[in-house]
């Protein structure tokens, strides 16, 4: 079988937002990379047809998928407690509200759901009956700065063991593969007033590992100003998590986002250990998809900043490194 | 620094300036009306709109006052902390209104003037919630409802 390109429309966040792309624009754009999944935020791209899809978008949206020759892969929700000022929602409420994003994924033809990092865990078993009836895995996604191993993914492994059902899992998110930090993110923080001197010892900090209160004292004596501290906070954020850790609970992962900040020319993301991961992710078995999650232009949105992010050539870009490591 | 997204493109160029009374143009303005976009990436229904803040050369407008548009319609403030099925879509200019009387004088009233705004959404897995600032030079223009 082996694993799949695709592409999460949140990619092409900007474009959207500015009206340059609307939502069949965005397929479009995926399309042409040759990825053949899609990944969708209906809260992004469509929010008035969620949770409730009308006939005319559900039968648009086919028509896309088939015109476009790609196919839905997972739908991205979120865990929205605090939808009013005065109170929580009770669990009945957020059972409703997640049966009907599990029921809006199954009319687009959605597989999978993603939900966010932290969603309770008493909220994920519940859901899991509810999954397993219509056929649907939901996966949480692991971001930094958590670890495969964290102790939210144990109990969400020993969960799906509990109760013998593949219905849940997680949904590993590369950017828990951070070698060094992005040069887009540092960027950011020097436009900001962040020391180049400091940003510089931060980011070395990181890759040779230096304990955070050893690098964070070392960084007091720089005279540091509030966005070297916050720059530092960001660095020692990211986290470099075993890939190993890929293979050893392959059973429990449904899908994976490849991170991205920036492409290289010669397609590769600095930042993020690809190589090992993709490797291994082959080798563990893996078939689902795995698709391209662009973040870098939130990093040019900063009041003053004439440069924008290529959100179109970031994800072709890639998608030019995926077949390379896919070996396509 | 954290936890702001979009800022750049938040207070729009245009739809800045005096709204008149459509039956009595030659009255001074109603108020003022400016148009944002939403400091995050994706829609929000609009109960998650906790507070907007609007400057404009220093003075600062109450909210009690605020209209707010979208595709759906008009409303207050106070009316859209239980509006939970009703989104600020991704990308969409929503106009304010602050219908303050005299809006921004009618003196200088097509001068470039120094707007701040200040958008608060609560969004449940952040406790700084999203938040996001911006200030411009707008220049006004008149506007009839």
């Amino acid at each position: 079988m082996g694993i799949k390109r695709a592409i999460s429309l949140y990619s092409y966040q900007e474009n959207f937002y500015l009206g340059k792309l609307d939502l069949e624009g965005c397929i479009a754009e995926a399309a042409k990379t040759g990825a053949k999944g899609i990944e969708l935020i209906p809260e992004q791209n469509c929010a008035d047809e969620y949770l409730d899809p009308s006939k005319e978008f559900v039968a648009k949206w086919q028509d896309w998928m088939q015109k476009y020759e790609v196919e839905p892969c997972a739908v991205d929700i979120f865990y929205d407690y605090k939808l009013y000022n005065n109170r929580i929602l009770t669990w009945k409420e957020q059972v409703k509200m997640y049966t009907d994003a599990f029921r809006f994924a199954k009319k687009l033809g959605f597989p999978i759901v993603r939900g966010m990092l932290t969603t309770p865990l008493k909220l994920v078993e519940m859901m899991i009956p509810v999954a397993e009836d219509m056929g649907l895995k939901f996966g949480v996604e692991v971001h930094s700065p958590y670890s495969l191993e964290s102790e939210y993914c144990m109990q969400l492994y020993e969960l799906a063991d509990k109760h013998h059902t593949k219905s849940i899992g997680v949904i590993p998110d590369t950017g828990i593969y951070v070698k060094q930090q992005s040069e887009v993110i540092v960027q950011k923080f020097i436009r900001a007033g962040a020391h180049k001197e400091i940003a510089d010892y931060t980011c070395r900090a990181y890759v040779d590992k230096v304990p955070q209160q050893e690098a964070a004292e070392a960084i007091s004596k720089m005279n540091p100003n509030a966005v070297d501290h916050a720059l530092f906070k960001r660095v020692y954020f990211a986290t470099y998590d075993d890939p190993g850790l890929l293979v050893k609970h392959a059973d429990h992962i449904i899908h994976v986002h490849n991170k991205c900040w920036h492409m290289t020319e010669n397609y590769e993301e600095p930042s993020i250990d690809n190589e090992n991961v993709v490797r291994l992710l082959k080798e563990s078995g893996y078939d689902g998809y795995i698709a391209t999650e662009f973040e870098g232009q939130r990093y040019f949105h900063d009041v003053g900043c004439e440069e924008n992010a290529d959100e179109i050539e970031e994800v072709r870009r890639n998608q030019e490194m995926l077949k390379r490591l896919l070996g396509e | 620094m954290t936890n702001s997204l979009f800022e750049k493109y938040l207070l729009c160029d245009e739809g800045f300036g005096n709204i008149y009374d459509k039956d009595h143009p030659d009255d001074p303005p109603i108020g003022f009306q400016l148009k944002i976009r939403i400091p995050y990436y994706r829609s929000a229904r609009l109960s998650l709109i906790e507070r907007i803040v609007i400057r404009v050369d220093g003075k600062e407008y109450d909210p009690d006052k605020f209209l707010f548009t979208t595709h759906d319609g008009t409303f207050t403030m106070a009316q859209m902390q239980t509006m939970t099925n009703n989104y600020w879509l991704f990308g969409e200019k929503a106009t304010v209104s602050v219908m303050e009387p005299d809006g921004l004088g009618r003196a200088f009233s097509t001068a470039y003037r120094t707007v701040e705004i200040g958008i608060y959404l609560r969004i449940s897995y952040s406790h700084l919630g999203f938040v996001g600032i911006a200030g411009k030079e707008l220049k006004a223009e008149s506007f009839v409802q």
